[in-house]
């Protein structure tokens, strides 16, 4: 069973992304900042990263570069969600996917299935 | 990273919506112009029609889709109804989805429906395909608002609703602990109809236990009904009171509530800020049908104009009018829009006069459109009137008795902006309208028209009197404005006959009659008892 760590400080948004993907047959982690989520991403391991890019103190980018850090094993592909244009964060980070907000149900299961075909 | 504009981050929030496009209808205005169809409002986001006649125009032209709405109302100011009404106009639009409409209310599903079933949006076959009745009031008591939460989602997701209404938001309010629990309730709905792509309506009462309501702020828009009395008429009444990304009309619009549901008045001059199109008929002469006239008016009345014929009862004021339909023919029709008259009297007096004002009914160059003056709406009147004008593309307009407007005014402060709101719209649909006003005195010299504030829409004006000569009355017509044309300015005699209206080949007559020195029938009544007690 494939687990993904969903990252977003706007707790309704991540509590409804991981209710979605939980539905779908995902086990699904929630972390509300990106310190709780270096934490997680520190203890567990996980087959894909769901994260928000504008969060206050630890941004996405901050995720990403204590991500790359994480010398001791393989990084997760990170899809990244943001009202940000694809290119800016592109241009900051190399990433798996990405998620446009607003993003419906469908965008959202499309691209985490694209980046993570096989359960 | 800094966190900039987080709102616009929430899936629910669409912005970059397209704008309306100019039509053959609402051409588009010239360059350095304000001319916007329907009022000014412009369109925004793709919407979601809300199957209440009136209600999309306040709203600019619907619920802007993937919203959360509050429909709040006194109890019996018609929520309910409002909601299913838009329930089941979703539910008949092809392909537009389902609906999921959850109630939380004590009340059964099987009382809820019995009362809809009279209503004529009802529709037996939507029921549990297209609409689905929830009832999550157990699971609100069981399992609180998480719970509700839950239901919601897995409900929306499982029908694949683009629709949600969710009826007692009061009940969650009572459910939670604190209004801080409401609001991240909603904000957790909010979340879901981004995603799931549902627009969603939370119906409520007001006020609310918990005082400020919280999810106020939170919401895309608010719409309020309420019923008030004025008088002894109680008058059904919509604001909304917030919309974001869309312009709309603000300020309060009557509604009524029939077997078809409700239906919404947006406020005339609120709606035809600016009228629909430009002057058509600059430089055209309409005829009135009465030879003299039209020679005294140089060719008739100016096309697209307004006239105000004032005088007392019976000086010919509707005769007047029928003269001037009489004129109406397939490319020029007529309306005639009474609010005293029956339209059985109308074609009795016509025909008295020699209009055969039956056979041009018949024909369809005239249209009779009787409105008692009781208890009625002003803007359903103004709407009436509107809607008749642009069905048959009326160019001869005569109301009888501008006062019937009056009468259905609860706010009579609105008439001035409501007259010049309905003629500038007239105008611009190159329609050349008479109307009467009755004056309050019967006979004198004097006239007192009982509309004030009117002046603005007046461009020509004819007054007709009763003058008193012996014991002989006559009528006198004076015409005291045309706008921007030339006119005889010398008041004549007017006589009504079996051909109908005659008016003197030259001010002779009226001459005589005004030099000498008549009193006015209270002045003689006054003197006669005055005799009669010495």
């Amino acid at each position: 069973m494939k687990r993904i760590l969903v990252v977003d400080d706007e707790i309704g948004i991540a509590e409804a992304v991981s209710d979605l993907l939980g539905d779908e047959g995902y086990v699904v982690d929630v972390a509300r900042n990106g310190e709780d989520a270096i934490t997680l991403l520190s203890a567990k391991r996980f087959d894909l990263v769901l994260l928000d890019w504008m969060m206050p103190i630890t941004d996405g980018l901050g995720v990403m570069t204590a991500l790359r850090g994480m010398a001791n094993r393989k990084s997760p592909p990170v899809i990244v969600m943001s009202a940000l244009p694809e290119d800016v964060v592109r241009s900051d980070a190399e990433i798996a996917g990405f998620l446009r907000k607003p993003f419906d149900v469908g965008d959202l299961l499309r691209v985490v299935s694209q980046t993570l075909p096989a359960r | 990273m800094a966190k900039a504009n987080k709102r616009a981050q929430t899936p629910r929030h669409r912005p970059n919506a397209p704008r309306e496009r100019p039509s053959a209808e609402h051409p588009a205005a010239p360059t350095g112009t304000r001319v916007a169809a329907g009022g000014g409002v412009p369109a925004s986001a793709a919407r979601v029609t809300t199957g209440v006649p009136g209600l999309d125009r306040v709203l600019g032209g619907g619920l802007p889709a993937g919203g959360l709405y509050i429909l709040q109302g006194t109890p019996g100011a018609g929520k309910t109804t409002l909601a299913n009404q838009l329930a089941f106009a979703h539910a008949k639009a092809p392909g537009a989805g389902t609906v999921v409409y959850l109630t939380l209310l004590a009340e059964s599903h099987e009382r809820l429906l019995a009362n809809l079933r009279t209503m004529t949006f009802f529709d037996e076959h939507a029921l549990g395909s297209r609409i689905a009745y929830v009832s999550a009031f157990s699971v609100l008591e069981s399992k609180g608002l998480d719970g509700l939460l839950e239901l919601l989602r897995r409900e929306l997701r499982r029908r694949g609703a683009r629709i949600l209404v969710l009826d007692g938001l009061g009940a969650i309010e009572d459910s939670a602990k604190s209004p801080r629990e409401v609001k991240r309730f909603v904000q957790a709905v909010q979340v879901q109809a981004g995603l799931l792509g549902f627009t969603g309506v939370l119906v409520t009462s007001v006020p609310t236990k918990l005082g400020t309501r919280s999810e106020h702020t939170m919401v895309d828009g608010i719409i309020e009904l309420s019923d008030k009395t004025f008088g002894n008429v109680a008058v059904r009444q919509l604001e909304v009171k917030k919309l974001r990304g869309s312009a709309y009309h603000r300020g309060l619009h009557t509604f009524s509530i029939t077997d078809d549901g409700v239906q919404v008045f947006p406020r005339i001059e609120s709606l035809l800020q600016f009228p629909s199109k430009f002057d058509a008929s600059i430089g055209r002469r309409t005829k009135t049908g009465i030879g003299q006239l039209d020679t005294m008016l140089h060719g008739g009345l100016p096309s697209g104009s307004t006239t105000m014929l004032v005088g007392p009862s019976g000086a010919g004021k509707t005769v007047f009018g029928l003269h001037y339909l009489s004129r109406s023919t397939a490319k020029e029709p007529g309306l005639l829009f009474s609010f005293y008259e029956t339209p059985a009297r109308l074609l009795d007096k016509a025909n008295k006069i020699g209009v055969d004002l039956r056979a041009l009914v018949e024909k369809g160059h005239v249209e009779i459109e009787w409105e008692p003056p009781i208890e009625r709406l002003l803007d359903d009147l103004g709407d009436r009137l509107l809607t008749a004008v642009r069905r048959r593309r009326v160019k001869r307009l005569f109301i009888d008795g501008l006062g019937g407007f009056a009468a259905s005014a609860v706010h009579p402060e609105r008439l001035p902006a409501f007259f010049t709101a309905l003629a500038n719209e007239l105008r611009a649909r190159d329609v050349t309208t008479v109307y009467t006003v009755e004056s309050r005195n019967i006979v004198g010299r004097e006239i007192e028209a009982p509309l004030t504030g009117i002046s603005t829409i007046v461009e020509n004006l004819f007054v007709l009197r009763f003058i008193e000569v012996g014991a002989q009355l006559h009528r006198l017509l004076s015409i005291v404005k045309v706008r921007d044309s030339k006119y005889e300015c010398d008041v004549r005699e007017l006589r009504i006959g079996p051909s109908g209206i005659d008016i003197a080949r030259t001010f002779a007559s009226a001459d005589e009659i005004l030099t000498v020195p008549a009193l006015p029938t209270t002045v003689a009544a006054m003197t006669t008892q005055s005799r009669q007690r010495r």
